[in-house]
């Protein structure tokens, strides 16, 4: 009797020694590996973001420890935990996914937002320049007339002195030009200037200083007629020009501003066969060309 | 006894043919990751490296099913079709996963540039 109890108990615990090495076997790699993939993606956002299909991994996996229990072993136990791991990682994936697109729409909202205040920055800037243009046209316009109309007095003012001063006096493209006859300005082949030739040039004097000091190009031109050599006519013209020159910045013209320049026979105005022709073409001319604006 | 043999033949032959016959050929599971394997592919996976990678695996793993049906080991096919479904669509997720991501990116770039633009405009 006691000999039976004691092969009973030894048989009892070979069962459970047998069982408990049983039980403790292992899991496969790859249904560790599908666990690990199935707590990552819960643990992410996926469960937020795609609970339906991480529910589906979570069904797969369950599906895997089922087959495990069933038989730790066998292929389909493998198999199952594989695609459980597959399950799980495209999980997660999805979870990215829906991140970048939240991303993506995030961005492209604000990106809309930016280009709408380009545009009204773009269009404020525009109606500034718009506005400052035309500022700065009225200016340039209103510039323009002041100018016009400050060389229409000059030109008015000299030619009322230059008629006071019984000289010809005629507008053309190179400016207001003043005729000063030779017979009256110096003696035959000379280039002194005659008293009332200085009384003369000495009323235009002031004009000329007040439109000189406002940067008005002065030229005076000596002509001669055509009687004598070229080099005499050209010598003499100069001379004369030089002599209406210093007169003129003797009287307060701004010498800058004054050119003489000897033409000698070359622009008769008359015919030169004639005494009054000939007398016609000696001459000086005072040429004024109002200045530039600054 | 000789006529009580004969009666359990047939029988025995049947439950021959029903224990090594097997599964029938896993024909939809084939279609169906045949079909993902050509979505992932279009998709362009081959370009993106970790879609690659499953994508290849879900092709050798089609390539063992269709031997498997040759040789008549059809509940072995079908497990590894299993498989090579679960492998094209991670193929499929990762690639879309790539995109999405670059696409993001891009449209974050684009705001860093555009506020860029802006702060050199004066505002």
């Amino acid at each position: 009797m006691m000999e039976n109890r004691k092969t009973t108990r030894w048989i009892v615990l070979a069962v459970f020694a047998f069982l408990v090495a049983c039980a403790s076997a292992p899991p496969p790699r790859t249904l560790l590996d599908a666990r690990a993939a199935y707590r990552k993606a819960q643990s992410g956002s996926a469960a937020s973001l795609v609970p339906a299909e991480l529910y589906d991994a979570k069904v797969a996996l369950n599906e895997a420890e089922a087959a495990y229990n069933d038989d730790p072993e066998a292929e389909k136990t493998v198999m199952l935990a594989y695609v459980a791991q597959r399950k799980a990682e495209i999980v997660q994936a999805q979870a990215t996914i829906k991140e970048a697109e939240a991303r993506k729409k995030n961005a492209t909202a604000e990106i809309q937002e930016l280009q709408a205040q380009g545009l009204q920055l773009a269009g404020e800037k525009l109606s500034q320049a718009r506005q400052q243009l035309a500022v700065t046209g009225k200016e340039l316009e209103a510039e323009r007339k002041a100018r016009e109309a400050a060389e229409q007095r000059a030109r008015e003012a000299l030619e009322k002195v230059a008629i006071a001063a019984a000289l010809a006096v005629k507008q053309e493209e190179r400016g207001t030009v003043i005729v000063l006859p030779g017979n009256v300005l110096f003696e035959s082949g000379k280039a002194t200037l005659l008293a009332l030739a200085q009384q003369k040039i000495a009323l235009l004097a002031e004009q000329l200083r007040s439109q000189g000091q406002e940067g008005a190009k002065i030229t005076v031109e000596g002509h001669t007629d055509s009687r004598g050599s070229d080099a005499s006519n050209l010598a003499l013209s100069q001379a004369r020009a030089d002599s209406v020159r210093n007169f003129l910045v003797s009287q307060g013209v701004p010498s800058q501003n004054i050119l003489a320049v000897g033409i000698g026979e070359a622009r008769p105005v008359a015919d030169n066969e004639t005494p009054e022709g000939r007398a016609n073409n000696r001459r000086v001319e005072i040429i004024v060309k109002p200045g530039e604006p600054r | 006894m000789r006529r009580k043999i004969n009666l359990w033949t047939p029988f025995f032959t049947l439950f021959l043919l029903l224990g090594c016959g097997g599964a029938a050929p896993p024909d939809r599971q084939m279609v169906s990751a045949e079909a993902a394997i050509r979505a992932a592919q279009e998709l362009g996976a081959p370009n993106v490296p970790q879609a690659s990678l499953s994508l290849r695996q879900a092709v050798g793993q089609v390539d063992k099913a269709k031997a498997l049906m040759r040789d008549g080991n059809n509940a072995r096919a079908a497990m590894m079709l299993a498989r090579a479904q679960v492998d094209a669509e991670l193929a499929i997720a990762l690639t879309k996963e790539n995109t999405a991501k670059a696409e993001a990116q891009e449209a974050e770039d684009t705001v860093v540039e555009l506020k860029n633009k802006m702060k050199s405009l004066g505002r």
